[in-house]
């Protein structure tokens, strides 16, 4: 387990962070959002879907930003490595003392959810208790891969990079489906065999696994005694060490001598 | 100073749990469609 994640590094870079006011503050919508969507109908899913989810998206953001890249620029990396511990063990204590914080987070988030789904008359469903690790693993996924980015981007720019290749991704399937709404008024409506058709319905089907999928519908499947599709689930834990990995084998290549500026 | 070889060596750990997960997924997912 040590050649995973140096624990020394994990519970400093969780105390680092638990300190953050902005994340704090980003945590403390994170449960009011929670708290005022819980309804008597929850199931353990309201405090991460619609904004709770844009909320927990931008926590992860925010923590995950520099996560790997600060260390090295200020040369604080250079100086824990001096000591016997691996490159791969510096980043996955990086990682999962940032994890630490997500999941404190995520735990918060679902208690005052699940205060107001009680206050709202929801009965206890075991389900419920899916819920934390259902969102973590989503959450840590997007972490993980910021985790990564950071070993390449410079500074907070890994954030950015997320932001403007989730962009760049919309815009090509808002263009492609722009230039197969314009074919199909020149074809009259027949949309067989029209390649911009093809192209569009092969974007929708590629984009689940660009990155992590959410894989909070399964809780009210589950809730309702219907087969629920775990897979989202197993993607994100697939997805969450295999971005770890890449990350461990990219710091490994990485120069770590400071430039001379 | 920072760059031996044994200081670049990859978890067994971790890389065995991308293919355990890999092999999981795979799993329900072939599970879930039949």
């Amino acid at each position: 387990m040590s050649g995973l994640v140096s624990w020394p590094v994990a519970f400093a870079v969780a105390r680092e962070k638990a300190k953050n006011g902005l994340l704090i503050a980003l945590a403390l919508v994170l449960c009011l959002t929670a708290g005022s969507f819980a309804s008597g109908m929850s199931v353990g899913q309201e405090a991460f879907t619609g904004f709770g989810q844009v909320f927990l998206l931008l926590f992860t953001m925010f923590l995950g930003a520099g996560l790997v890249d600060e260390e090295l620029q200020s040369g604080h990396a250079q100086l824990v490595l001096l000591r016997p511990v691996t490159r791969a063990a510096w980043f996955g204590g990086r990682l999962a003392g940032a994890g630490m914080v997500l999941l404190a987070a995520v735990v918060l988030a679902w208690l005052a959810g699940t205060l107001g789904a009680f206050r709202a008359g929801a009965g206890l469903v075991p389900t419920r208790l899916l819920g934390v690790p259902f969102a973590f693993a989503w959450a840590f996924a997007w972490l993980a891969l910021l985790a990564t980015l950071s070993v390449l981007a410079k500074g907070w720019t890994n954030a950015g990079w997320l932001v403007i290749g989730a962009l760049g991704w919309f815009s090509l399937r808002l263009v492609v489906k722009l230039l197969d709404a314009v074919a199909g008024m020149a074809a009259k409506g027949a949309s067989e065999g029209r390649l911009s058709s093809a192209a569009s319905e092969l974007l929708s089907k590629v984009q689940p696994y660009l990155g992590p999928q959410d894989p909070l519908d399964a809780l009210k499947a589950l809730a309702g005694g219907t087969p629920a599709d775990l897979s989202p689930f197993c993607w994100d834990l697939l997805w969450a060490a295999a971005a770890w990995l890449l990350g461990c084998v990219l710091l490994n290549r990485r120069e770590l001598a400071r430039r001379p500026s | 100073m920072s760059g031996g070889r044994h200081q670049r060596e990859l978890p067994r750990l971790l890389v065995g749990a991308v293919i355990a997960l890999a092999a999981l997924y795979l799993l329900v997912r072939a599970l879930g469609h039949g």
